[in-house]
């Protein structure tokens, strides 16, 4: 039976982990083969520097360092919630300035047809009802996408 | 394994045909079941016969209505059984407001998802929600999935 790539996008927010979650117990199937996609921003140093401090090339390989940090750890929980999955693996695509351009790309360029995602991260505007990256991943893939609430 | 109820939102339209196909092919799993939900809209009577229409005419409508609607129900019906879902069930339902209504039958039914089409508009890239899979979309507690038409 040819596999289904599907994705799901995940960002180190509960909303995120909840979302993985919820596909594992009610939407996977066994000829889904699962990625949980996660996206990280260029580290640049100019962006933070500020009138009183200049990031320092300490500094800059600090941030690259806390940056795999919470790769690591996110990899690490993803893991352990798709532990009985059998085609399964956590991708972290880095220096991507947009996630939502970035899942897109991802999406098109791996031959996913179907992606979950949570209806926010982290750092979202709680008043909004569905986030940013949701919100653009939703109305720019040309695949079913299974907007998780919680 | 108990089984687990998905919803899915069809008004006839080549989408939410598409989206049962989608939906049947890569996310039904067999212990499933799928509900097909058709919110009736109100019986089309033009405008300028209201007042003045016969009684014969208003039933010629409604028989018309119900036509479509048992052509709509077999065509979901058929496609069902050409992909073996055992446990289907078609429901259509009278309301003004659909979305309210898909949100409102998907939370008392239990569903894991909603899923819908879109209105997509074909040669444009970016898909374009129809005003009701974008209310459920922000609205329903149940997950939705929201499947375009294919872009190529």
């Amino acid at each position: 039976m040819p596999g289904l790539n599907v994705v799901i996008a995940v960002d180190g927010s509960k909303h995120a982990e909840h979302a993985l979650q919820y596909y594992i117990d009610q939407l996977h199937r066994p000829d889904h083969i699962v990625t949980a996609l996660y996206t990280t921003p260029p580290i640049i140093p100019a962006f933070y520097s500020t009138p009183y401090a200049v990031m320092t090339t300490d500094i800059v390989a600090a941030c690259h360092r806390d940056q795999e940090t919470h790769a690591v750890k996110l990899k690490v929980s993803c893991d352990e919630i798709a532990k009985n999955l059998q085609n399964y693996k956590f991708v972290h695509l880095k220096d991507i300035e947009s996630p939502g351009h970035g899942i897109v790309n991802y999406v098109k360029e791996n031959n996913v047809q179907y992606v979950v995602i949570g209806t926010r991260g982290l750092g979202t505007v709680k008043r909004t009802i569905l986030g940013s990256v949701s919100d653009h991943v939703l109305h720019h893939v040309h695949v079913p996408v299974t907007i998780v609430s919680n | 394994m108990s089984s687990k109820t998905v919803v899915i939102a069809v008004d006839g339209s080549k989408n939410a045909d598409h989206a049962f196909e989608k939906y049947c092919e890569i996310m039904h799993l067999r212990s499933n079941k799928l509900i097909a939900l058709h919110i009736e809209d109100q019986l089309a009577i033009p405008a300028d016969q209201a007042l003045t229409l016969s009684e014969s005419h208003y039933e010629k409508i409604c028989k018309e209505h119900n036509e479509d609607i048992e052509a709509l129900k077999a065509n979901y019906r058929s496609k069902a059984q050409r992909y073996h879902i055992e446990k289907y069930e078609f429901r259509s339902l009278l309301n003004r407001e659909p979305g309210v209504l898909i949100c409102e039958f998907a939370e008392n039914v239990g569903a894991i998802q909603i899923v819908m089409g879109t209105r997509g508009l074909g040669l444009i890239r970016r898909t374009v929600l129809g005003s009701v899979s974008d209310y459920v979309v922000t609205h329903a507690k149940t997950p939705v999935t929201i499947i375009p038409m294919a872009a190529n």
